[in-house]
């Protein structure tokens, strides 16, 4: 262990190779890093490829089946189905990222705090992710959302709120095992301050963990987020969320199936392509993380 | 001979069984499905129209409506009412029981109209402290007398409100008040209560003493089905489905967009007809930006009524000139010549006079660097008027509005709008008298609640009071007619859509015919009516 | 034994008393509760009464006493709308509920544990692979839309089962048909969950040393796989356990408003929408409470399966 601050940046490297080699051979993350590109792109490029306006109403055309004109047939007022789903998955990559962000930042901030300083500031901390963790966080974060009002900040709001638990535990876990180490110890003795050993030898240890817990964090928040929509407490219409979509193709599914259909689809793949992508980083990360996470 | 007698007999007899089991087989449910589960079934407590249309097999007011919108009695013999107006005395009816086995008597008749006129929301006509009724005698078991300050000539009608209606004494007193309407109801009506599961269903049967439905429905006595299930389908797909499954026998409340996919199923019968209720836009004038006449012309002229019919109400909904629609007592066909019809160009112009203009090319006007954007409130859990949102909306910005949409649920909608916290907003509403809905919505003593609009004149309010307190019906409808002129000529209300009424039924459920012969099905006729082929 | 079952259960009182804490802060986020009550029309004097009337006017601390000291003996208060008790409101719905997570839950064990089993024993096989990435697709689905789905192909395609609310007594056709899509929609994602657990809990244990050991002892490979590596991974499946207790009230809560469930799950719905916080607490509350003695039992259960676990 002593000689692991010498080596570091070497070991690094080959760490970084080794991570690649595993990472190229999981055929599923590649898959899901491709379906989250693709999804990124869309995002981006959405007024390029949307045959229409996504809010452009045509009264002449209510609830039309898929067709050659409308791939994914018209809605209720008349829009262009494709068009929505493509403009809604800046909704969805924006409410992933959004909470992503709430989450790390207090989560990062709390768990640091219990993990390397424990004592009584652990202890308050840790009894609060308890009493969160009490109450199921959808059911928190509906509860939020509606005192707040709908909105997609709000439901960014409210779902980073009660989102952050599972990662403070996880930083203080990491905190507390990198604080044990040697070379920590080795640095303190030396008579580097909090900051520079947080900074220098904590954090960049944290990042694979943190970016694997965060990847696969997104697919529950973009669930969440749809959920919160399709009660009727997350983004409001017109605006094409897919939850929202949902909910709107809700009322004609017996007539209308591809309304709340083909957006359930849009989610599940983006899910998906998280989910796959989440899994092939850990286990090219380190096979054994699959346990703690 | 003797054989002749006999196969007299035989047939007599044969014929006596067939009736019996004809009228066996009308035993049996019919399950009803209802979109929205009452808040309360206290008459006196509820102001809203599903507990009303609930309640009202259980309980009933003194008076009715006939199918030619005369006003009847229902638990009376007769009433005589003073010329002047200060006093009215009422016979009831002997014989009538109540569901707890006690005869109805004018004690009863008195506990219930002070109940009334202590809790319920929807008491602003007859109580004392409006003019109305002051004083209640009972000279005898069977005699009530009641005495006016000022004429109400409208009386009448309010007194065949259901929100009236009559509940045994010595049970309204030995109740828990948070059990009534909850837990327990008992009334003189054709159904009585058996049990309420929340979230599920109310469960209501047959009350076999009843004996007085009016002259105007074939079957005067107790109800042809033994049950009558209120199941609560609050989605409109899970209603639609119910309907095709047939896990519903009859609903009063089917989604619009369903209409012609149920019409066209061979074991169902779906029937729409213009009803009272209607679908207009208020804009609030307690924000400055609204004050201005020209502001509000540029959005009446910009939106078109015939689109949000088309397309919110599936083509079921008719679009209408003034807040009292065809089916209302007290409508005006002059209102069509008052009415703004649809406009965008003169929209644009009024609104670049106001010194409204896009200068930076993205749609949306503004002036002195603000962006002239509205906030647009509706219900999210109806879908007409969600839809009609999205598209008033979209019809606000081709003339350079911009508007947030806010959709909340009716109540949470409906507070807003009490407390002036929005700029326009899209509303509903159901009341079958033209001229108490426009004193609720358009009168002073409304504003901060009921007035949405926020909004009246010494003018206005002197023709609301002239058509509700005169005792010459001329006055009244001249009155009634300036009222409706006054409120759609601001701006500040804007007529949208009269809703369509819609029930789809199984073919295996009879009495719907003379259900609808009648302009609004009332419930009570529900009641006495429909049964299982 | 006894001594941990007693300060466990000591334990949920400092969590149930945070959840308070959240419960009662939720009606002071969403603005002044008089307002949210009698709206804005009363004039200020007649706010400043209703504020005395229910205590308003008191400081935070003692309004937050008061709430917790009548919640404590089962006053929930009333509901804004419909003027009923609160607590009544939840006991007329709280069945629903548990009898839908109940059997959701036994759905999600009896579809997990066997497809877990199996895709560990016959690990690489085609058997494998197809339910692994059934199981991926499973999770990544939303709670409603896939009820959604179901509803569409059995209740209104083929019209076998009904599309809402619920029925009679379990035990009857008529009252179980009306369970069986919301404990599938409910079931089914966590099982996908369950069985990767399983099996890589399952994968681990049979390269271990005691079960190759048990197995070259000519025990038939049946016998070593269930009472070996079983009962082994059944105690990781009590703790995935203990951690999904929570989502499955959440996803309770969405599977109840897509099926007319009638649980608390809508009710918490319905009361958000219509801003009825004395509801929403109180249904919150409820909740918090199921999840917090569900998780004890699943740390006895624990206790019970691991000899290994330490009671101090």
């Amino acid at each position: 262990m002593e000689n692991k601050l010498n080596t570091s940046k070497t070991k690094s490297q080959a760490k970084e190779s080794r991570f690649w080699r595993r990472f190229k051979k999981n055929k599923l993350a590649i898959f899901g890093a491709a379906i989250i590109i693709f999804i990124i792109l869309t995002a981006i490029f959405a007024p390029l490829l949307a045959p229409y306006d996504p809010a452009f109403q045509n009264y002449d055309k209510l609830l039309e089946p898929p067709s050659f004109e409308h791939p994914f047939g018209t809605d209720d007022l008349g829009r262009d189905l494709l068009s929505r789903v493509i403009y809604g998955s800046r909704y969805t990559l924006l409410v992933g990222i959004g909470v992503v962000i709430i989450v790390a930042v207090l989560g990062s901030i709390l768990g640091f705090l219990a993990g390397y300083y424990g004592g009584k500031i652990d202890t308050i901390i840790m009894r609060m992710v308890d009493v969160m963790l009490a109450i199921p966080a959808l059911v928190l974060a509906l509860a939020i959302a509606g005192a707040l009002g709908g909105g997609i900040w709000n439901v960014i709001i409210a779902i980073g709120a009660v989102g952050w638990t599972q990662f403070a535990r996880l930083v203080r876990g990491e905190v507390l095992r990198i604080r044990e180490s040697e070379y920590i110890q080795a640095a303190r003795a030396l008579g580097a301050g909090d900051f520079k050993i947080i900074s220098k030898h904590i954090a960049p240890n944290m990042m694979a963990p943190v970016i694997v817990y965060i990847t696969l964090y997104i697919p529950s928040a973009i669930l969440w987020a749809a959920s919160l929509s399709f009660l009727g407490l997350g983004v409001q219409p017109p605006y094409p969320e897919w939850g929202a979509l949902i909910a709107n193709g809700r009322s004609y599914i017996s007539f209308a199936w591809w309304i709340a259909t083909i957006p359930g689809f849009a989610i599940m793949l983006t899910v998906l392509g998280f989910n796959f992508l989440g899994d092939g980083l850990r286990d090219a990360l380190d096979p054994k993380m699959a346990k703690n996470i | 001979m003797k054989f002749k007698k006999v196969s007299i007999i035989l047939l007599v007899v044969s014929l006596v069984f067939l009736l019996s089991v004809s009228v066996m087989a009308a035993d049996g449910e019919i399950i009803v499905g209802i979109g929205e589960e009452p808040d309360t079934l206290d008459p006196n407590k509820t102001t809203r129209f599903h507990s009303y249309m609930i309640l009202s097999h259980i309980i009933e007011p003194l008076f009715t409506l006939d199918n030619e919108y005369n006003v009847v009695p229902l638990l009376l013999e007769s009433y005589d009412w003073a010329e002047d107006g200060s006093k009215m005395t009422v016979e009831l009816k002997e014989g009538i029981k109540f569901h707890n086995g006690t005869e109805m008597t004018s004690e009863d008749v008195k506990a219930s109209y002070e109940r009334y006129f202590e809790l319920s929301p929807m008491a602003n006509y007859l109580p004392g402290d409006k003019g109305g009724i002051y004083q209640i005698d009972t000279p005898d078991k069977y005699k009530v007398v009641f005495h006016f300050e000022n004429a109400k000539p409208l009386a009448l009608y309010h007194m065949a409100d259901a929100h009236v209606g009559i509940m045994p004494k010595e049970w309204i007193e030995n109740t828990a008040d948070n059990e009534i309407g909850i837990t327990k109801l008992v009334g003189t009506g054709p159904l009585q209560l058996d049990e309420w599961i929340s979230g599920e269903e109310i469960i209501m049967s047959r009350f076999e003493d009843y004996n007085h439905g009016p002259d105007f429905i074939s079957n005067q006595g107790p109800t042809k089905t033994a049950k009558m299930i209120f199941r609560v389908v609050p989605e409109d797909a899970t209603m639609m489905a119910e309907l095709m499954s047939g896990n519903v026998d009859f609903s009063f409340d089917v989604p619009p967009s369903s209409v012609d996919v149920l019409s066209k199923r061979d074991n169902l019968r779906v029937e729409t007809a213009p009803t009272y209720s209607v679908q207009y836009l208020a804009m609030n004038m307690k924000r400055e930006i609204i004050q201005d006449k020209k502001m509000r012309l540029a959005v009446a002229h910009a939106v078109n009524k015939e689109q949000i019919a088309k397309a919110a109400w599936f083509g079921v909904g008719q679009k209408i000139y003034g807040l009292i629609n065809k089916a209302t007592i007290g409508y005006w066909p002059g209102i069509e010549d008052v009415a703004y019809k649809y406009n965008p160009e003169e929209s644009k112009k009024l609104l670049s006079e106001l010194g409204w203009e896009d200068n930076d090319g993205d749609g949306i006007r503004e002036k002195d660097g603000e962006e002239l954007s509205l906030t647009l409130i509706t219900f999210s859990n109806i879908d007409q008027w969600r839809k009609a949102g999205e598209i008033v909306q979209s019809q606000l910005a081709q003339i350079g509005i911009k508007v947030e949409l806010e959709t909340a649920e009716v109540g949470a909608t409906y507070d807003r709008a009490e407390t002036a916290d929005y700029d326009i907003g899209i509303f509903r509403n159901t009341w079958w008298l033209g001229q108490p809905y426009l004193r609720f919505l358009t009168h002073s003593s409304g504003i901060g609640s009921s007035n949405y609009g926020q909004w009246s004149s010494p003018e206005l309010d002197k023709n609301i009071e002239t058509a509700g307190d005169s005792m010459s019906l001329e006055e009244r409808t001249e009155a009634l007619n300036r009222v409706q002129e006054i409120v759609v000529e601001t701006g500040i209300w804007v007529p949208l859509v009269s809703n369509a009424k819609i029930i789809a039924a199984k073919d295996d459920v009879a009495g719907l015919d003379e259900l609808l012969s009648h302009p609004w099905w009332p419930p009570l006729m529900r009641a006495l009516l429909l049964h299982k082929q | 034994m006894l001594q941990y079952i007693l300060r466990r259960t000591l334990y949920i009182i400092p969590i149930l008393l945070g959840v308070t804490i959240i419960v009662f802060s939720l009606m002071h986020i969403s603005g002044d509760p008089v307002k949210l009550i009698y709206g804005t029309n009363l004039t200020e004097e007649m706010l400043q009464e209703k504020r005395h009337e229910l205590g308003l006017d008191q400081p935070i601390y003692s309004q937050y006493f008061n709430w917790v000291s009548s919640a404590a003996v089962g006053d929930l208060g009333v509901s804004i709308r419909t003027h009923a008790n609160v607590w009544d409101m939840i006991r007329s719905r709280i069945g629903a509920t548990l009898e839908l997570t109940i059997i959701a839950l036994f759905i999600t064990l009896l579809v997990s544990i066997p497809a877990g089993i199996i895709s560990a024993v016959k690990r690489y096989t085609v058997f494998d692979q197809i339910a692994r990435i059934f199981a991926l697709f499973w999770v990544s689905m939303p709670y409603f839309w896939l009820g959604l789905i179901l509803m569409l192909i059995f209740s209104i395609n083929l019209n076998i089962l009904p599309v809402s609310g619920r029925g009679g007594p379990l035990w009857t056709w008529e009252g179980l048909k009306y369970i069986i899509l919301p404990s599938l929609t409910l079931g089914l994602p966590p099982a996908a969950l369950f069985m990767r657990i399983i099996r890589s809990n399952m994968l681990e244990i049979i390269n271990e040393d005691y079960v190759r050991t048990a197995r070259s002892k000519g025990l038939r490979e049946y016998n070593v796989v269930i009472k070996h590596a079983f009962r082994n991974a059944l105690i990781s499946v009590v703790t995935l356990l203990g951690l999904r207790i929570p989502w499955l009230f959440g996803g309770a809560v969405i599977t109840e408003t897509v099926f007319a469930w009638p649980g608390m799950g809508r009710l918490l719905v319905d009361s958000i929408m219509k801003r009825d916080y004395p509801v929403v607490q109180g249904v919150v509350l409820i909740i918090a409470i199921l999840v917090v003695l569900s998780n004890i039992i699943v740390d006895f259960a624990y206790a019970y399966l691991d000899p290994r676990i330490r009671y101090d």
